[in-house]
C-alpha cells in the first residue's frame, strides 16, 4: 500500500474530462438541477455530470442515502435519474441532446401525471 | 405416522384462510402445500370488490367486450353477466370482515396484510358504458350511500391522474384492497402460530378413502392420516377430488398480469374499465390486469394480451405511456361454470370438504369460506347458507353457466317514493306532474299534496332517480328520496 | 427453395459478432440485437462515434484481438440486420423475442436464437458498498474508455483476478492515483508460473505484461486483503481494509487498516446473464466450481432445441472462448435452417472446437481461482444493505430465516429482496451462498431468483406500441425508425 495517509489531491480544472488524445463531439449545454453545465455528443448523461466531479446521482426511496454510478452497463439501476420529468432513467444507459433537464432523483421521483 | 383431525390441501390463500380458522378454533390441523407456478393467490391484484365484481366490472367487463370484439355475443348487449344474489350477500359478508381481520392477523401474525379503503371506479368511456352504469347506479343493492355518479370534473379532482376523456365514472364504496401476497402468509402465519402444521413443498398425491371415508391423504414423501381434508387445490383442485372419485368442475382460466416501477402515492382508488383494470398497490407499484383465457395449465405471458393491457392502462391513465413495465406475469384462477365458488361436503364421501372454485374472487371471500369451512368441521351454526355453494347435480353437469344467470339487477322497471318539500297547493302538485311528464323514462307517478311525496315509476335504462330529483329541485321544491338510498326492487 | 428465416443473436459482444460472421458466411440472414449505440460488447467496447481518438496507447494484445475480430465484423455487417440501441425484453412462448427501443417495442418469431448476452461483476456486499464512488472494475474500464472520464481521482481496486491489474494500470495511465490493489486470493498466475496448455490462450503474457506495467506504475498489489468497509457521506472518502483468511478469504479484522480514497473499483469474479435463457425455458444446473450455468451440447445448443447460449453469457471464459463459442453456435445454426451441409459444418467446426478444447483447463482454473469463498460473507454488518434495489439490510435476511424462511423465494416475499428493477442480479449470488451456508442446503434446494419478464426496461407506452416485426414492416430495422414516428 503506498502512504495510508496520503490525502486526494483536488483537481483543479473541476474537469475530469482526459484532454489527450481524444477529439469529442459538439459541445453543447444540459442543465442538471437547474443548472446549465457543458456536455459533449456522443457522452453518457452519467459521463457529463461525472466529468463536473458530481457523483451522487439520487438518493434511495427508503433511507434517502446517495446513489451513484456503479455498474455503468446498466444493469444495476442505481445511477437513475429525473430525466426530461421521467423519473427512474439510467443515466449510464441514456445519452445527453441539447438543452436536455436532468434532475438529481429523490426516492421515487416527482411524475407529471395531469394529461 | 403423521396425523391430523384435518388436512388441508393446497396453500393459496384460500387453503391459508381455512387453516387459520379452524386452527382458531383449536382443531389440530395440517396444511400441505407445493408452491406451484401460476397459482392464482400470486396473480391477484388483490382487489376487494363484492359490488364490483358481482355487477361484472374487474375481469367481467373486459372479458365481455372482447367477446363482442369476437363476435360471440352481440354488440349491443352493454351488460357484462352478472352474479346471483347470494354471491352478492356472500361476497359482502366475507368483505365486512376484512377490517377487523386485518388488526386480528397483524397481532397474530405480525404481518400487516395492506387493507386499504379505496373504493372502486367504473370509468365510462363511451354511451354503452353509460348504458350499463346507469341501472347499476339507480338500483344498487346495498344502498346509495356505497354507489356515486362523479362527472368528468368530479372524477378529475379526487383523481387528476385520469384521462379527461371520459363522461364519468361510477364509484363503488366499500369495494377497496389488500396485499394478496401479504394476506395468504399473513393468514398461514397466524394458522402456524395457532399451532396448525404447515408443510411446504410437498405434493399431495392422492387422497385415500376407506368404505365411503376418507382415512388421510398421500404425499410425495407419506402418508398422514386425518378425519377431513379439504380441498383448497385452486385450479388443481379438479386433481385433488378425482384421487377421491370425485368429479369437480373446476377448471384453470388464465389471467395475465403487468405490474409497474414503483410511483409515488398517484391514483388512489382501483379503477375498472372495459378494456382493464387497475390498482396501485402499498409500495408503489400499479398493477394492470387481466385477461380470461382457457389455456389449461399454461402460464405464460401473450404479447398481444401485454399489448392490449398496456394500451388499455395508459387509455385510463395517460401518463402510464412513461412509466416502465416491472413485469408481466400470469396466474390460473380455479374457474366455475356459473363463476360461484364450490363450498362444503359432497353426499356419499364423508370427511371430504370443497373449498374451491373461487375463480375471480378468491381473495374476497377467504375469510368467510375458511370462516364457513371451520363452522361445518366444528358442527355449529353457520354463518350464511352453504346450499348455493353445494356442489350440485346441476353445477357438476354445467347446466348453470354464466349466460343464465339471475342478475342482482335485472329489473329495468324501477318505483321510487320521493318526498317533497314546498308544495302548497293543487298548482304545485300541477307543476311537477308536468315536469314528471316531461321526463323520458318516467313511466307512471302519482302525486300527493297530503302526503308531500311522489310515487314514480320509471325505466331503469333510461332515467335516474337522481335526474328526477334535480327536475323537481328546479321547480323551487325540495325533493329527497329515504328509498333511493337503500335497495329498491330487491 | 424455402425462405430461411432469419436467426436472432443476442448481444453483439465477441460471442455474438462471432455468430453473426459464421451466419453471413453461410448467407444465412442474421438479425442481431444490441443494448449499446455500437457492437463490441463490453471488451472491445468502443467510444461513440462523434469521438474521434488518436492511438495514442499502444495496443495490448487483448485490443489486437479485439481489432482482428472486429475487421472481419466491417467485412459482413451490412449483410448484418443490426438492431442497436435496442433491448431484449423477454422471450416468450418457446420463441417470441419480444425487443424494445426508444419508445416502441416489437416481436420477432424466431426458430433459431443465438444468446449472447454476456456477464457482470459478482456483488459481494459490505458496509459502505452502495456509496457513490464505488463502482465495478468493469464498470470502470468501460466508462473510461468509452468516455474518457475519470470516475474519480484516488483508488482503491478490490477483489480476485486478472482484470483488477488491468483496470488499475488504464486508471494510473488516465491520472488516477491507484494506492493498491487489493487481491483476495493468491492465485497462480500472478507468480509467472503458467500452465503450458494457457500459452494459447494468450494469457501469460497479458498477465506479464500487465504485471511489469504494475511495477513500473509503482502500484502495490496486496495478495490476500480485500476491502472491509468504504466510508462517506455523500460519497466514498477513505476505505477501510485488511487481511483474509487465505483458504476461505474471512476478513481479519485485527489487521485492518484505513485509506483515503474517493474511488473504489470492485471485481469479485463475473455472473452470466442468464435471464433470457431462464425466461426460454433452458435448463440450469449448478456446478461447485463455477456457479449456476447453462446446459449445452458441443454445439452450443440448449436443452430448448433451437436456442443457443454462447460466451460468458453461458458460462465465463472470456473473449477468445467466446468468440469460439459463437462461432461453433452460427455454423450449427446455418447448418440446421440446411444452409451448409453437416460435412461442411464439421469441417468448419474443426479448428474453433479445437481452440476451445484447448483453453478448457484454463477456463475452469479461471472459474475456481475467482470463484466465491464463504469467508467474504463475513463482510456485511447487520445493517448493510444487501439488496441495493429494494435496500434490504443483513438482518432482514436473518429475520426471513428465522421465520422460517428456507429459499431464495421465500426470502424474496418476506423481504423483497431480489423484487427491484435488477431482477436480484446484485443479491441472489451473494445471499443465496449465504443460505446455503446458514441452513445447510444445496444450491438447488435454495434455488434461484425466478427471471420474469421483462429483463431490460421496457415503458407501458412501447409495449402498448408492439409490432410484428415480420408482418408489419418488411425490415425490421424499419420499424424502430418508423416507431420513433409513431
Amino acid at each position: 500500500m503506498k502512504d495510508t495517509n496520503h490525502t486526494i489531491k483536488t483537481i483543479s480544472s473541476n474537469d475530469y474530462r482526459i484532454q489527450e488524445g481524444i477529439a469529442r463531439g459538439t459541445e453543447i449545454e444540459i442543465i442538471v438541477d437547474g443548472k446549465s453545465i457543458k456536455a459533449y455528443e456522443g457522452e453518457s448523461v452519467a459521463a457529463s455530470i461525472l466529468a463536473t466531479g458530481k457523483r451522487s446521482l439520487r438518493t434511495t426511496s427508503k433511507s434517502y442515502e446517495p446513489r451513484g454510478l456503479y455498474c455503468a452497463i446498466g444493469i444495476c439501476f442505481d445511477c437513475v435519474m429525473t430525466i426530461d420529468n421521467i423519473p427512474n432513467i439510467r443515466a449510464c444507459q441514456t445519452f445527453v441532446r441539447n438543452g436536455m433537464i436532468i434532475e438529481t432523483q429523490q426516492g421515487e421521483g416527482k411524475w407529471r401525471v395531469e394529461p | 405416522m403423521k396425523n391430523a383431525d384435518v388436512i388441508v390441501v393446497g396453500g393459496g390463500v384460500i387453503g391459508c384462510a381455512v387453516a387459520y380458522y379452524i386452527a382458531k378454533k383449536g382443531i389440530p390441523v395440517m396444511l400441505v402445500d407445493e408452491p406451484k407456478r401460476g397459482r392464482a393467490t400470486s396473480a391477484s391484484a388483490g382487489g376487494l370488490w363484492p359490488l364490483g365484481e358481482s355487477i361484472g366490472l374487474g375481469c367481467g367487463v373486459i372479458f365481455h367486450k372482447a367477446m363482442i370484439e369476437k363476435g360471440l355475443i352481440p354488440p349491443d348487449s352493454h351488460v357484462p353477466p352478472q352474479l346471483p344474489k347470494t354471491f352478492l350477500d356472500f361476497a359482502i359478508q366475507s368483505n365486512a370482515m376484512f377490517p377487523s381481520l386485518a388488526i386480528e392477523l397483524r397481532e397474530t401474525s405480525g404481518i400487516d396484510f395492506e387493507y386499504e379503503e379505496t373504493s372502486l371506479l367504473f370509468l365510462m368511456y363511451d354511451e354503452g358504458d353509460v348504458a350499463f352504469a346507469k341501472p347499476l347506479y339507480a338500483n344498487c343493492p346495498c344502498g346509495r350511500s356505497r354507489i356515486d355518479w362523479l362527472t368528468p370534473n368530479e372524477l378529475r379532482k379526487v383523481e387528476p391522474a385520469i384521462t379527461h376523456n371520459v363522461l364519468g365514472a361510477l364509484r363503488f364504496n366499500g369495494d377497496n384492497q389488500v396485499n394478496p401476497y401479504a394476506l395468504s402468509d399473513s393468514f398461514r402465519e397466524a394458522a402456524r402460530k395457532l399451532g396448525a402444521q404447515i408443510i411446504t413443498h410437498t405434493e399431495v398425491k392422492g387422497i385415500k378413502v376407506s368404505s365411503g371415508r376418507i382415512t388421510g391423504v398421500e404425499t410425495t414423501t407419506e402418508f398422514i392420516g386425518c378425519k377431513y381434508v379439504v380441498n383448497a387445490a385452486g385450479a388443481w383442485a379438479a386433481q385433488i377430488a378425482k384421487t377421491a372419485g370425485i368429479e369437480l368442475p373446476v377448471y384453470p382460466v388464465r389471467g395475465q398480469i403487468v405490474g409497474t416501477e414503483a410511483l409515488p402515492d398517484i391514483i388512489s382508488a382501483c379503477i375498472s374499465t372495459n378494456d382493464c383494470y387497475l390498482a396501485q398497490k402499498k409500495h408503489g407499484e400499479i398493477i394492470i390486469g387481466s385477461t380470461t383465457e382457457e389455456v389449461g395449465f399454461n402460464v405464460g405471458v401473450t404479447p398481444s394480451a401485454i399489448k392490449e393491457l398496456t394500451a388499455g392502462a395508459i387509455r385510463a391513465v395517460p401518463f402510464l405511456e412513461w412509466v416502465k413495465v416491472k413485469r408481466v406475469w400470469s396466474g390460473l384462477r380455479p374457474g366455475t361454470a356459473d363463476e360461484m365458488p364450490i363450498l362444503g361436503s359432497v353426499s356419499g364421501l364423508e370427511g371430504y370438504i370443497n373449498a374451491c372454485g373461487h375463480f375471480r374472487t378468491g381473495i374476497l371471500n377467504s375469510p368467510l369460506t375458511g370462516l364457513l369451512i371451520s363452522e361445518i368441521i366444528n358442527g355449529e351454526k353457520l354463518s350464511i347458507p352453504i346450499e348455493p355453494f353445494l356442489l350440485s347435480d346441476e353445477r357438476l353437469n354445467g347446466s348453470i353457466t354464466s349466460n343464465h344467470k339471475v342478475s342482482v339487477f335485472s329489473q329495468e322497471q324501477q318505483t321510487i317514493i320521493i318526498s317533497i318539500k314546498g308544495m302548497t297547493c293543487e298548482g304545485c302538485v300541477t307543476n311537477v306532474k308536468k315536469t314528471l311528464n316531461s321526463l323520458q323514462g318516467v313511466t307512471k307517478f302519482e302525486v300527493s299534496l297530503g302526503d308531500h311525496q311522489a310515487k314514480i315509476s320509471y325505466n331503469a335504462k333510461e332515467i335516474l332517480p337522481d335526474t328526477v330529483i334535480a327536475a323537481i329541485d328546479e321547480l323551487g321544491y325540495k325533493a329527497h328520496s329515504p328509498l333511493a338510498a337503500k335497495c329498491i326492487g330487491l | 427453395m424455402k425462405k430461411i428465416k432469419p436467426v436472432v443473436v443476442i448481444g453483439a459482444g465477441p460471442a455474438g459478432m462471432g455468430a453473426a460472421i459464421e451466419l453471413v458466411k453461410a448467407d444465412v440472414p442474421c438479425m442481431m440485437i444490441d443494448e449499446a449505440p455500437r457492437p463490441g460488447g463490453q471488451v472491445y467496447r468502443q467510444p461513440p462515434t462523434k469521438f474521434q481518438t488518436q492511438e495514442k496507447y499502444k495496443l495490448n494484445s487483448e485490443q489486437k484481438r479485439g481489432k482482428d475480430l472486429y475487421t472481419q465484423w466491417l467485412e459482413v455487417k451490412d449483410k448484418v440486420n443490426l438492431l442497436s440501441s435496442t433491448s431484449v425484453v423477454g422471450i416468450w412462448n418457446e420463441k417470441e423475442v419480444i425487443y424494445s427501443s426508444e419508445g416502441i417495442s416489437g416481436i420477432i418469431e424466431a426458430e433459431q436464437i443465438i444468446i449472447a448476452t454476456g456477464a457482470y461483476e459478482r456483488p459481494v456486499p459490505f458496509p459502505g458498498w452502495t456509496l457513490p464512488g464505488v463502482m465495478t472494475v468493469g464498470g470502470v474500464k468501460s466508462f473510461i474508455k468509452t468516455m474518457f472520464v475519470k470516475p474519480g481521482k484516488q483508488a482503491v481496486i478490490a477483489g480476485t483476478g486478472p482484470l483488477l491489474i488491468s483496470t488499475a494500470n488504464r486508471l494510473h495511465e488516465i491520472g488516477v492515483n491507484v494506492m493498491a490493489i487489493l487481491e483476495a486470493g493468491n492465485p497462480p498466475w500472478t507468480s509467472g508460473a503458467f500452465s503450458k496448455e494457457w500459452q494459447e490462450v494468450d494469457f501469460a503474457q497479458d498477465i506479464a505484461n500487465d504485471l511489469e506495467e504494475l511495477k513500473g506504475n509503482n502500484i502495490p498489489l496486496l495478495f490476500n486483503h480485500t476491502i472491509f468497509e468504504a466510508h462517506g457521506k455523500s460519497e466514498v472518502t477513505s476505505v477501510t481494509y485488511g487481511e483474509v483468511d487465505a483458504k476461505d478469504w474471512k476478513p481479519l479484522n485485527d489487521t485492518k487498516r484505513t485509506i483515503n480514497a474517493d474511488l473504489v473499483a470492485l471485481g469479485f469474479g463475473f455472473v452470466s446473464n442468464t435471464e433470457l435463457s431462464m425466461l426460454a425455458g433452458c435448463r440450469h444446473d449448478f456446478h461447485p466450481g463455477i456457479g449456476w450455468y447453462i446446459v449445452r451440447n458441443e454445439m452450443m445448443e440448449t436443452t430448448v432445441p433451437g436456442i443457443f447460449s454462447v460466451g460468458d453469457g453461458a458460462l465465463i471464459g472470456g473473449a477468445i472462448i467466446a468468440e469460439q463459442e459463437g462461432r461453433i453456435a452460427g455454423i450449427k445454426a446455418a447448418q440446421n435452417a440446411g444452409a451448409i451441409t453437416a460435412g461442411d459444418a464439421e469441417k468448419y467446426f474443426e479448428k474453433h472446437l479445437s481452440r476451445l478444447h484447448s483453453f478448457k483447463s484454463f477456463r475452469i482454473s479461471i472459474n475456481e481461482a475467482t470463484a466465491m469463498r464463504k469467508g467474504l460473507l463475513y463482510l456485511p454488518k447487520v445493517e448493510t444493505l444487501v439488496c441495493r434495489c429494494e435496500e434490504v439490510v443483513f438482518s432482514d435476511v436473518n429475520t426471513a430465516i428465522k421465520e422460517g424462511a428456507g429459499d431464495l423465494q421465500s426470502v424474496k416475499l418476506l423481504t423483497r429482496l431480489g423484487m427491484g428493477p435488477c431482477q436480484g442480479r446484485n443479491c441472489a449470488s451473494s445471499m443465496g451462498m449465504y443460505l446455503c451456508e446458514t441452513l445447510k442446503k444445496t444450491p438447488e434446494q435454495i434455488g434461484r431468483i425466478n427471471s420474469r419478464p421483462p429483463v431490460k426496461p421496457v415503458t407501458l407506452g412501447a409495449l402498448a406500441k408492439m409490432i410484428n416485426a415480420e408482418e408489419e414492416l418488411s425490415n425490421p430495422f424499419d420499424a424502430i425508425t418508423a416507431g420513433g414516428r409513431i
